[in-house]
């Protein structure tokens, strides 16, 4: 029982790699007439990783990571440490939830939400 | 059922995860002024973001993964010199902003560069690297004098 408290506090000091360290990928969103676009830095994901889901209005992104050092001896620095990506979005009503463009490239998920037609802006003619 | 170590990072509200970040940012800053392992010298001033860098080393080489989503290879720019391997490019915006209304922008764009002194010699002339899902690999075998050696020791 001792030894095991020993153990433990030993792995707390070596600082191990942590298991699962999702973090949320920068975005930047922008709006165009007919469209809110957001487009996500997830270097290291992979399309076919990539999950994309909205539930009523919330919009979910989800990516893991694969070990990226296999068969590696020492690592000599060591600034990525994030296992995935995660992040929430919160979907106005204006959005229209069939209508999602999805894109991967370059390391960057973009997401193209419609507008629904009522929330696009239009000209009224005068009689 | 597995035990599985609490991790506070993990499910924080997006504004505590930024906090993180900068954090790690801060945290960075100080690897490079008390540094650790591996020498690099940076210019900060220079550049106007930082990708994140892992080295490792294998037995047979080094491998540099940086982290550069949204930058085609065309836009990097890797040179050698002696042990001393320095990435430097550029991160663009997307040109086209008319009709365009930012609403957010935490990306970051513009000129970075990194620079390392590696432990031991490599062979320039074998020097590759790749560009995959925005992570950019240079893989630098070492030369033959710095490769572990195995000695057979015989027992009498």
């Amino acid at each position: 029982m001792n030894a095991n408290h020993t153990n433990a506090g030993s792995a707390v000091m070596r600082r191990p790699a942590p298991m699962d360290l999702k973090v949320a990928p920068s975005v930047d969103i922008y709006e165009t007439p007919d469209a809110f676009v957001i487009t996500a830095d997830m270097p290291g994901a992979t399309k076919q990783g990539m999950e994309v889901t909205i539930e009523g209005d919330s919009l979910v992104v989800r990516a893991p990571l694969a070990p990226r050092h296999p068969g590696t001896v020492s690592m000599l620095a060591r600034e990525i440490h994030h296992t995935g990506y995660e992040r929430a979005f919160t979907l106005g009503g204006d959005i229209d939830r069939a209508g999602v463009d999805a894109r991967f490239e370059l390391g960057v998920l973009t997401l193209k939400l419609y507008k629904s037609d009522r929330a696009k802006p239009r000209e009224i003619a005068i009689r | 059922m597995t035990l599985v170590r609490w991790n506070p990072v993990h499910d924080l509200p997006a504004g505590v995860s930024d906090m993180l970040g900068m954090q790690r940012d801060i945290n960075r800053m100080f690897d490079r002024l008390f540094r650790g392992g591996l020498e690099e010298e940076g210019n900060l001033a220079a550049s106007a973001w930082s990708p994140a860098v892992d080295v490792a080393e294998l037995d047979d080489r080094y491998e540099v993964k940086l982290e550069l989503p949204g930058v085609p290879k065309d836009d990097v720019k890797i040179s050698l010199e002696g042990d001393h391997l320095t990435v430097r490019g550029e991160k663009r915006q997307e040109k086209e902003s008319k009709g365009k209304n930012y609403h957010r922008v935490e990306r970051s764009y513009g000129a970075f560069q990194r620079s390392f002194t590696l432990p031991a010699h490599v062979r320039s002339e074998k020097v590759e690297a790749a560009f995959t899902d925005g992570v950019l690999t240079v893989t630098l075998p070492k030369a033959e004098e710095a490769r572990p050696k195995q000695i057979d020791v015989k027992v009498k």
